[in-house]
């Protein structure tokens, strides 16, 4: 948390070592973040360039209300949302999907196995988008509601129903494949 | 069946388990960095070209700064005899530095402790009098909160709350008079005051430096600060202590911002669920709970 606001303090110094070290330590979870949102790789990077280009652009005089986490993540959520329903695909094609760890880990021993991926990946494409958002922004982001609601200029219980209406619409889809 | 929190632990497995370390392609991330710093430097050009008058226009003629005109004009008065020093650049005079500092009425400042621990302090102050009203600062561990009802010290790692009905002051020195504290202070003990102007590579312009020297005096040891200002803002970026006595504050000031919005509620002090709190006033303890 110091470290964020030292960040920047220094940045709106002026200082170019500041803006490089935000770049380095957020730009792979806000890359993250805009794939699971529009699951399209090539959007996603264009997203990020122009979220941090923007940022660079106001750096100087940014006044932060929360989190620069919040902030970054809540710019490029809002890109993304910007690209239109045409261009954000449902889901990635299981393949797609990066597993997490070496490629020494057997897929058997893996937390899930690529089956139970694709029924995650596949019930998540058929919610709501601002349900989507929602619980991508809590689980992928590690966002808390109050911070999203804040974010999206909406409150709590809307952001709060949003998440409980998609957790109940994941349910009832993946019961129904049980 | 499931239930919703089985649903959502696994939609957190499943975010685990999706490689949360994207890595960017590195063509594009040799774009992306480059393309923002030239942005960055493009609006740093233009932003200091529009932005240093208006800092300096708005010191100028802030009300407070016309009625303390006066009362610095007396003090550099007395600070040329003293402070005629040739190192000094010719572009500073330290009566710039107190006529800035004196329409400062709120200050965020990163700090270091002697065992290396960073912090952050708000403090609020009244610009008129110069003296602190409100504060906040959160070391690692520990976080104090200073308000005109009562003082809050808590220590996070024990989950202890003391609270002292008074106003505790966070420091002897007035923030926003520090220069003028500190010039009466170095005359007081016999010290020296030198300035120089020195190249800061991090912020990539001239800065001047401060230096403050005070000799040893029967018990008191010698002590030594640095402090760096801004040639444009005339305002202290940072303060290092290079030699002090035990139990003085912090090693250093690594920033500082001026005048910036105090984040809303943070001289609130709320006890955290489950503290163990005692109420103490200027003659000790005199009362305990444990806050649910």
């Amino acid at each position: 948390m110091f470290e964020d606001k030292w960040l920047l303090w220094r940045l709106r110094q002026g200082s170019s070592a500041a803006l490089c070290r935000i770049y380095e330590k957020y730009k792979n979870d806000l890359l993250a973040l805009a794939i699971a949102l529009s699951n399209d790789k090539t959007s996603a990077e264009d997203i990020v360039h122009d979220c941090f280009i923007s940022f660079a652009q106001s750096a100087e005089k940014l006044q932060l209300r929360d989190s620069l986490k919040s902030y970054l993540s809540t710019s490029v959520a809002n890109r993304v949302r910007n690209l239109g329903r045409d261009k954000i695909r449902p889901a990635a094609d299981v393949d797609e999907l990066d597993i997490a760890g070496p490629d020494s880990v057997r897929p058997d021993r893996r937390a899930m196995s690529n089956e139970r991926l694709r029924q995650i990946n596949s019930a998540l494409a058929q919610l709501p988008y601002q349900q989507r958002e929602v619980i991508i922004l809590h689980f992928q982001s590690r966002l808390t509601f109050k911070e999203i609601a804040k974010s999206q200029s909406v409150s709590l219980n809307t952001i709060q129903s949003r998440y409980r209406y998609g957790i109940d619409k994941l349910r009832s889809i993946l019961d129904g494949e049980v | 069946m499931k239930t919703a929190e089985n649903i959502e632990k696994l939609v957190k497995a499943f975010f685990k388990t999706k490689k949360s370390s994207a890595a960017i392609s590195s063509q594009m991330d040799k774009k992306v960095l480059a393309d923002a710093l030239a942005v960055f430097e493009k609006s740093k050009t233009t932003e200091s070209a529009d932005l240093q008058p208006s800092v300096w226009r708005i010191i100028m003629n802030s009300s407070i700064t016309k009625l303390a005109v006066a009362a610095v004009l007396i003090i550099a008065a007395v600070l040329t005899i003293t402070l005629l020093d040739k190192s000094a650049t010719p572009a500073y005079a330290i009566e710039q530095t107190i006529e800035a500092m004196r329409s400062i009425y709120s200050i965020h400042a990163f700090t270091t402790d002697w065992d290396n621990s960073k912090g952050e302090a708000w403090v609020q102050t009244n610009p008129q009098t110069g003296q602190e009203e409100y504060y906040y600062a959160d070391q690692n561990n520990f976080l104090i909160v200073g308000t005109p009802q009562a003082t809050y010290y808590y220590y996070k790692d024990e989950n202890l709350v003391r609270i002292r009905n008074e106003y505790v002051p966070a420091s002897e020195i007035r923030f926003s008079r520090f220069f003028e504290d500190l010039v009466k202070w170095v005359q007081q003990h016999h010290g020296e005051l030198s300035f120089y102007p020195e190249f800061d590579q991090g912020l990539q312009k001239e800065i001047i430096i401060v230096r403050a020297f005070i000799p040893t005096q029967g018990d008191m040891k010698e002590q030594e600060f640095i402090v760096r200002v801004d040639s444009e803002t005339k305002l202290p970026i940072s303060i290092e202590t290079l030699k002090c006595g035990p139990g003085q504050g912090s090693k250093s000031v690594d920033g500082i911002e001026y005048n910036a919005t105090i984040p809303e509620g943070i001289f609130e002090f709320k006890i955290p669920d489950g503290a163990k709190v005692v109420y103490e006033d200027k003659n000790g303890r005199y009362g305990e709970v444990n806050s649910n």
